[in-house]
């Protein structure tokens, strides 16, 4: 059986959160949306599924590969626009012969969560919180490792770390390798996705903190989503780059080129040359 | 940047951007403008388009002064008219909970009404 899936490409009611990584790798509870479609379709029965992707397909297929993980065979294509699932329809099945899952899970558009269909996840900041509330409760699944329950409404991830002296009010999420200083509050309505640090004395309520963000101290962070230096306030729908990391910023290191590789690179280019010159003179000879 | 003084209240308008660049000359400039008769500092932020650390420390240095040298008299300071990502920042460093922030559009230019006295 086969699928199709159509990565979302661009949406103006969250720019901002497309700016790392394609929407498709946008991670929700510590999963990308696509992982959630995969893991769908390999549950209806899908054995091979397509996946068409007109932003950055690279970063689609790094996050997903082969889809071994899934028991799927899994090919990302890139596309020039994003189709609609009657274009789709129309340009892949017409021409493959191999039976295709029933009508509407044949062909999805992932602008919404497999298990919530009825809420939209990229027409507005406060739609996606929205839907990241909602999944909480329904989040822990028998496949999550390590996923924890302290108390009724607090998840924790593997490895997580709460400091004995942070405080923690349901419903909130800590994600995988996620760091609590003691004197943090987190919650109520808080979701801390992996590898977050919040530091001493800051305050996370009704906001989604993005992957590998640090939280400074004694910050507050409310009604908003924070990714990395960006922080959005869903609730106004105003976006800032904040300016200073010991408020807020990414924990990504950033890629510099080693100083090793800025070393060895003039003595190559020497040796590479001669040899040039070298190959030219014996086809001049030969 | 322009400031004005009337009935007790210091009213400072026209900044463009308040960050490591001028910080340093702001809290000096108003710091110098502060009066025996200063109850309460107004700063307009509608035009304001640049918020850093540094800026938001010049606010609260110049906060801290203010209420220094008035131990024994009502002082208060109140932020108008912020833009949305001015207000963000001051909402990161809690600077909502010391300041009265008079968000844009509450009310008109010219009707405020009297800042709350701590």
């Amino acid at each position: 059986m086969k699928a199709l899936l159509i990565c979302p490409n661009e949406r103006a009611g969250v720019a901002a959160l497309a700016e790392c990584v394609p929407l498709a790798n946008v991670s929700i509870l510590g999963k990308t949306l696509v992982e959630y479609w995969l893991e769908h379709l390999a549950c209806l029965g899908a054995q091979e599924v397509l996946i068409l992707a007109a932003d950055r397909p690279d970063q689609v297929f790094a996050g997903i590969g082969d889809g071994a993980r899934w028991g799927l065979r899994v090919i990302v294509k890139s596309d020039k626009r994003e189709r609609t699932p009657e274009e789709a329809r129309a340009r892949h099945q017409t021409t493959d012969k191999t039976p295709w899952l029933p009508a509407s899970n044949d062909v999805i558009l992932m602008d919404y969560l497999p298990s919530l269909p009825q809420l939209p996840l990229f027409t507005s900041y406060a739609d996606w919180f929205a839907a990241a509330q909602t999944l909480m409760p329904l989040a822990l699944t028998p496949d999550r490792l390590g996923v924890r329950e302290l108390k009724p409404g607090e998840w924790v991830g593997l490895n997580a770390h709460v400091s004995a002296g942070a405080k923690l009010i349901a419903p909130c999420w800590i994600g995988e390798r996620a760091w609590i200083e003691a004197g943090a509050t987190i919650g109520p309505n808080a979701v801390l996705e992996r590898e977050v640090f919040i530091a001493h004395g800051a305050e996370v309520s009704h906001s989604v903190i993005g992957p590998e963000t640090l939280v400074g101290q004694f910050t507050e962070i409310r009604n908003s989503i924070a990714w990395g230096s960006t922080l959005i306030n869903w609730q106004r729908d105003s976006c800032l780059k904040v300016p200073d990391s010991f408020l807020l910023c990414s924990r990504e290191p950033k890629r510099t080129l080693p100083v090793s590789a800025n070393r060895t690179a003039p003595v190559h280019a020497p040796l590479s040359a001669t040899v040039r010159f070298r190959q030219y003179v014996t086809q001049l000879l030969t | 940047m322009n400031i004005n003084q009337l009935n007790g209240t210091l009213r400072v308008t026209g900044i463009r951007e308040l960050n490591t660049s001028n910080a340093q000359a702001f809290r000096s400039a108003l710091t110098r403008a502060l009066s025996r008769g200063i109850q309460s500092i107004e700063i307009d932020l509608s035009q304001t388009r640049a918020v850093d650390g540094a800026g938001l420390g010049a606010l609260v240095a110049l906060y801290e002064n203010a209420k220094e040298h008035r131990k024994r008299e009502v002082f208060a300071m109140r932020l108008t008219n912020p833009t949305p990502t001015v207000q963000q920042m001051i909402e990161l460093a809690r600077l909502h909970h010391l300041f009265e922030i008079t968000p844009q559009g509450s009310t008109p230019e010219g009707t405020l009404p009297p800042i709350n006295l701590k």
